[in-house]
């Protein structure tokens, strides 16, 4: 499991409590992950879009201007749960070392 | 480096390495989420979000933009190879039937490449394309008028021996000219406006129609048995001219 697989999970899981915009999931993502760039996270937040783990739409805050949010579609909820096994199994072979 | 440089930059790179409808949704993106920025966080911009050509990177799809790249080069040869032949004055006899086909391959793989998809809103063709097109018509204009007075024996106080320098300096100049519009018609075509491919085919079509005069004053060819010779360039010529026109609907 890469880096960039922990980035598509922790994207999918933020977007599975709530629908987000943008700016908002880059800045909690980059807060995770402050030696990833925000246009790699951006990259990554496309290509899960493109390959319909998630959606966008417009949509706006009270009063607030239009902004294009983010939503996770069922293909997606399973991509997170297919990363989140992976990343169990990873855990626990490190536990089995000891490192953990 | 500011927000608005910043885009600037971007969009640049994002519109030369992404095809046009996806560019134009990471493009919106972008101007989005640089839009929520605080403006006191312009002095991280490039820490936080990386150059403008590495976001451009992390956003391109190898395979199509390698597909672009080779198609790019293929058409830039189809300007290059003439070229070479017309500064290394290197023609030979037949010369027609290679610039033909040199002609409608680019002509060909550029209108493939920038045609228009169903739905796109018509504006007005941009200033400085209408300026370019008019620029290489002058430059064929003036190709046909040193011709004209060539053939016409038009240039009664002008030494001989120069006649052959004056229309081999102008058939190079009109055709380094051509080749120059027409690389600049390509990236245009790419990064701003499709229709600029107009200026890519008129441009082959100058340098295709020099060369072969080039071919034609060069070879041994009586100069008053230029009729038949004339018929090919006016009709390569006028399938420049249709290419032309359709690019720009």
């Amino acid at each position: 499991m890469l880096k960039k697989d922990l980035i598509e999970l922790c994207l999918l899981q933020l977007l599975t409590a709530e629908d987000l915009y943008g700016y908002e999931i880059l800045r909690r993502i980059h807060e995770g992950f402050p030696g990833t760039q925000e246009s790699a996270i951006y990259a990554l937040l496309r290509g899960l879009c493109k390959a319909g783990f998630t959606v966008q739409y417009e949509g706006n805050t009270s009063g607030g201007p239009t902004r294009k949010y983010y939503r996770i579609t069922d293909s997606g909820r399973e991509k997170r749960d297919l990363l989140f096994q992976e990343w169990r199994r990873l855990r626990d072979a490190l536990a089995s070392f000891g490192l953990v | 480096m500011d927000k608005h440089t910043y885009m600037r930059q971007f969009a640049w790179q994002v519109r030369w390495r992404l095809p046009k409808a996806e560019a134009d949704g990471v493009l919106a993106d972008y101007e989005e989420l640089l839009g929520q920025r605080p403006t006191d966080q312009d002095a991280a911009l490039v820490q936080d979000l990386g150059s403008p050509y590495q976001a451009a990177r992390l956003l391109t799809e190898r395979k199509p933009y390698y597909r672009w790249l080779i198609l790019f080069c293929g058409m830039v040869c189809c300007l290059l190879l003439p070229t070479v032949m017309l500064l290394r004055t290197t023609f030979f006899q037949a010369s027609t039937v290679p610039m033909a086909l040199l002609l409608l391959l680019g002509m060909g793989a550029c209108l493939i490449q920038f045609h228009p998809h169903p739905g796109t809103r018509k504006t007005p063709v941009p200033k400085a394309l209408r300026f370019s097109l008019l620029g290489l018509l002058a430059v064929l204009a003036a190709v046909g008028w040193m011709l004209g007075c060539l053939i016409s024996g038009a240039w009664t106080h002008w030494p001989p021996e120069w006649y052959g320098m004056t229309a081999h300096w102008t058939l190079s100049l009109a055709g380094i000219v051509g080749a120059a519009c027409g690389v600049l018609g390509l990236v245009r075509a790419r990064i701003s406006d499709r229709r600029w491919s107009a200026l890519y085919i008129l441009g082959l079509t100058v340098l295709v129609v020099c060369v072969m005069i080039h071919a034609f004053l060069g070879s041994l060819v009586i100069i008053d048995l230029w009729t038949p010779y004339a018929v090919k360039w006016c009709v390569l010529g006028a399938v420049g001219f249709v290419g032309t026109g359709v690019s720009l609907c």
